[in-house]
């Protein structure tokens, strides 16, 4: 085959890694974006526990975070990019898993305990309310602190995970 | 027979890299774009004309903090050209592999 180009398969998929890997390290946002998001689901939550109207307000405020830091970056913030089809075979299954293993256990377990309180928010809910209705006014306030720690623990895992997928030579 | 096909237009190194860069990331700006190929405006500019005409790659243009800015993407076509470029790729990896044994 002729191209006018000197590039052979290997180095052109080379070359291809390479470039993605380079492309996703770059759009992985620093730890404030992940905080300011956090920070957002901690008021949604919190305002969602009180039955407010008001938990629109940080809802509405997650677009327009993104677009900052699209604007600020010159790229897609990594997970927030809407609309993106990445399917093209280079990262197998065999290498996410390799890459979940370089990710200490403990980091795992914290990491399923944080998804298991965020996913346990509408079972809690009722709950949440009653509590509240008796008297403990602070209630809705610990639920928005417990779910914007637990969504900022799941999002700086996921940063690190994603450093460390992009930033290994091992996946060839 | 294979149904992928080599794409000519995506192989030069840079459009192979400007797609590389583009495929994961959704739309990249024009400067990001430029510093990471560290090739000049120009050169760039030719470079994405190339893709542009072929219909892989397309440009936004708008404003944001009163100065122009220009976001570059990968189109449908451009995905589907550059996903079959790989696969391509990779079975003629494959395929001198097994010719070596």
């Amino acid at each position: 085959m002729t191209t006018d180009t000197d590039l052979s398969p290997h180095d052109s998929i080379r070359l291809i890694k390479d470039t993605k890997k380079l492309s996703n390290l770059k759009a992985i946002p620093k730890r404030s974006f992940y905080f300011a998001i956090s920070l957002i689901t901690g008021l949604s939550f919190g305002f969602l526990s009180n039955q407010s109207m008001l938990a629109l307000i940080p809802i509405a405020l997650l677009p327009v975070l993104v677009y900052i830091q699209k604007n600020k970056k010159g790229l897609w913030p990594i997970g927030f990019a809407p609309f993106l089809r990445q399917g093209d075979g280079l990262y197998s299954f065999n290498d996410y898993c390799k890459d979940m293993l370089k990710v200490n256990t403990y980091i795992h377990v914290v990491n399923l305990i944080s998804i298991l309180i965020m996913l346990s928010f509408p079972l809690l809910f009722i709950r949440v309310l009653e509590f509240r209705d008796q008297g403990n006014w602070w209630a809705p306030i610990a639920c928005g602190t417990i779910m914007g720690l637990s969504h900022l623990i799941i999002l700086i895992n996921y940063r690190n995970f994603q450093i460390i997928k992009f930033s290994n030579n091992n996946n060839e | 027979m294979s149904n992928y096909s080599f794409d000519e237009i995506i192989h030069a190194p840079n459009r192979l890299k400007i797609c590389s860069f583009l495929a994961p990331t959704g739309s990249v700006e024009f400067p990001v774009l430029r510093d990471m190929l560290q090739v000049s405006d120009s050169v760039l500019s030719k470079q994405i004309k190339h893709l542009e005409i072929a219909g892989y790659v397309k440009q936004r243009k708008g404003s944001a903090n009163g100065r122009k800015r220009s976001w570059v993407y990968l189109t449908t076509a451009g995905h589907k050209a550059f996903n079959n470029h790989i696969k391509e790729l990779q079975r003629l990896i494959e395929g001198s592999m097994a010719h070596d044994l």
